[in-house]
């Protein structure tokens, strides 16, 4: 059997291709576990019912049939976060089927829609011997709404799927997208994850109704969905009474299996821009500037301060400019600088709307911008050929693409994973935490990869390091690295917004006011609304009893 | 559309095709892909020549500028394609089968494998 470990072995192409690495190179993958508790006889069990659910073909269970179920980017052993299987349902009466399996058998389930939410565990789960919920087969796009603006959703659509529908019908319609664009719809946005459109706030901006499945298979619509036959259901999020749905962002409270997207119609206009600046603490001044531009919606999008090293790694290696251990010296940064013609940091924002709108709007940005020392400005055909300013380009309307996995490119055989603490828009806290992360990462030996996003009111730390997969040493300086940083993070008042599998419990534990309420609080919801505790168990520090 | 689900019974309800306005239904799956469709789809962000593309920026670095090319590139095999895909190599995470099936990845393999069109 071809496993993991060997497998580049299995032809002389790829012997030329594994040549170039150790075998350490790829990760061990854990042969197959048992969930908690459960026999081997009644996992059998369980799975042979599943399989007349769902279909035979669509119940993955063994060491190669689970390689897409694990966190290819994991610092831990991969055993910490292997699932017990996984099964692929096709619609809500089949997870209804597989749920009813679960609670008979107490089965943990671990739900992904497109599982690629690489940096923060991807598709596995939080606790080994978890069973995976794949709902990428639920893959259709239910409705696209031109009047009103808006898409309804199953949880396998990713961005692309969406962005190329959209195409193909001739809609006007704009998506708005994370970064990288395989990224899930539903994902995402449950994740509560950011793009770079004005509507890249995904949860606040974008949702609006959803089909939720609770662990004992009672089915809610949330907002006016609740009606027998709204007619308001994706322009109207709230409905009446508590609006429950974002229970269920971050959540293991229950399965989302719809959901309804607001879109942007295309407007008459759009100019991308990019605003470079030489020094490295020009993030305090471009921040103070930035944050009555957003409050007013001068700039109505993402606004995206890019550093330096970022904006290198999506056009060039590592290698090209520093062949030596450890973080780039000051005279590569500068070098880079000069040969890409960007700066330490880089600033990149959308005009919309009509050439008289957009014309105003640039004059009030570019005073308020220039005042920052060395500001230069750049529009389309100032950066053609720029691979980083043509992604941003595409991003800042809504196409998806997969250039900024280039900041993986720029060393060999490499991960990433995210850290990302959410501060007020003020330039002082911002330059404080490049500062610290920045000499946090290169004493552990990593470069700094960041980017400050304004979304509106709140600036979102991105701080996404590259690291070697080969490597156990790298895998324990950066579970170090981020263990201090959540820390200090915490220590300044700075909450994380979202994080990697391994550090759930340790993110959670730092919203811990009044001994712990909060976490008391969702651990009240979890008796009540998934009693049988079978929901993705430390989804967010979030355990069953 | 919107379906009720009675809980416990999980009986099936129709209550309306509630479409306002716009193009009817639609499933990506449908239709049958071809070998260029799903590389257009899956691989080609990563993949394609030129600038802005990260799996052809690191086989440049790791095999040369001259192999940096995933598509038709003399160092992979349909076999390796398809054990990549599934497994996974380096930077390059794994596609489940609910990604790309198996008759889809079949297809796939022997387009980036095959002769130019």
């Amino acid at each position: 059997m071809l496993t993991r470990r060997d497998f580049v072995w299995t032809s002389l192409a790829a012997t030329t291709l594994a040549s170039l690495f150790p075998p350490e190179v790829r990760a061990a993958s854990g042969g197959t576990l048992l969930p908690p508790g459960v026999s081997k006889a009644a996992f059998a069990d369980a799975m042979r019912q599943m399989g007349t659910v769902v279909g035979p073909s669509n119940v993955f269970l063994g060491e190669v049939a689970l390689a897409g179920y694990q966190d290819h980017f994991a610092m831990t052993p991969p055993e910490q976060h292997a699932p017990c299987g996984a099964v692929a349902p096709a619609n809500l009466e089949q997870i209804l089927g597989v749920l009813q399996v679960a609670r008979e058998h107490r089965i943990p389930i671990w739900t992904i829609s497109t599982g690629r939410n690489f940096g923060y565990g991807g598709p596995a789960p939080r606790l080994p011997g978890t069973l995976v919920l794949d709902l990428k087969r639920m893959n259709r796009v239910l409705e696209v709404n031109e009047t009103h603006a808006y898409a309804v959703v199953e949880p396998g659509v990713s961005y692309k799927d969406l962005y190329e529908h959209l195409q193909r019908i001739g809609s006007k319609l704009w998506i708005d997208c994370a970064a990288p664009g395989w990224g899930g719809v539903v994902g995402n946005l449950l994740d509560r994850g950011v793009g770079y459109t004005p509507m890249g706030e995904h949860f606040l901006s974008q949702q609006c109704g959803m089909q939720v499945v609770l662990s004992d298979g009672t089915v809610v619509e949330t907002g006016m969905a609740g009606q027998q036959a709204g007619t308001a259901e994706y322009c109207y999020r709230y409905g009446h009474g508590p609006w429950v749905d974002g229970l269920f962002t971050q959540s293991n409270f229950g399965i989302v299996t719809r959901l309804g997207v607001q879109l942007m119609p295309q407007p008459p206009g759009y100019r991308p821009y990019m605003v470079t600046f030489p020094d490295d603490d020009a993030i305090e001044p471009l921040t103070e500037a930035v944050r009555p531009l957003k409050l007013a919606q001068i700039i109505p999008n993402a606004a995206t301060s890019t550093e330096l090293l970022w904006e290198a790694s999506v056009q060039v290696r590592k290698d090209q400019y520093f062949k030596g251990d450890g973080p780039v010296p000051d005279s590569v940064r500068e070098r880079l600088k000069s040969d890409l013609g960007v700066g330490a940091w880089n600033f990149y924002g959308g005009l919309y709307g009509p050439p008289a709108v957009m014309d105003a709007n640039w004059r009030v940005i570019q005073a308020a911008l220039g005042q920052v020392r060395g500001a230069k400005f750049f529009f389309a055909e100032d950066r053609k050929g720029h691979a980083a300013f043509d992604y941003r380009e595409k991003l800042m309307r809504g196409e998806p693409n997969l250039t900024e996995f280039g900041t993986i490119a720029w060393i060999p055989n490499a991960g990433h994973v995210g850290f990302g603490p959410v501060v007020p828009v003020d330039g002082k806290l911002a330059l404080a935490q490049y500062e610290m992360v920045r000499s946090e990462s290169n004493k552990a030996g990593f470069d700094y990869f960041g980017e400050f996003i304004v979304g509106w009111r709140d600036m979102h730390h991105i701080y996404m390091p590259a690291f070697r997969l080969d490597d156990p040493a790298e895998h324990e300086r950066m579970r170090g690295l981020l263990t201090r940083l959540i820390d200090k993070a915490a220590d300044d008042h700075y909450g994380v917004y979202r994080t990697h599998l391994d550090f759930m419990d340790k993110v959670a534990g730092t919203y811990g006011w009044n001994e712990g309420a909060l976490g008391r609080f969702n651990h009240r919801l979890k008796r009540a609304l998934d009693p049988a505790g079978i929901l993705a168990p430390g989804k967010s520090g979030i355990w069953p009893s | 559309m919107r379906a009720a689900f009675t809980a416990g019974v999980g009986a099936i309800t129709i209550l309306c095709a509630a479409v306002l306005t716009g193009p009817a239904t639609a499933d990506q799956s449908a239709r049958e892909r071809s070998g260029a469709e799903l590389y257009t789809h899956w691989c080609a962000d990563c993949h394609d020549p030129g600038p802005g593309h990260p799996g052809t920026l690191r086989m440049a670095g790791d095999l040369g500028p001259d192999q940096s090319v995933l598509r038709r590139s003399p160092l992979v095999n349909r076999q390796l394609i398809k054990t990549v895909v599934r497994q996974g190599f380096q930077m390059m995470p794994p596609f489940r089968p609910t990604e790309i099936s198996d008759a889809e990845l079949e297809r796939l393999a022997a387009y980036l494998t095959g002769p130019s069109p």
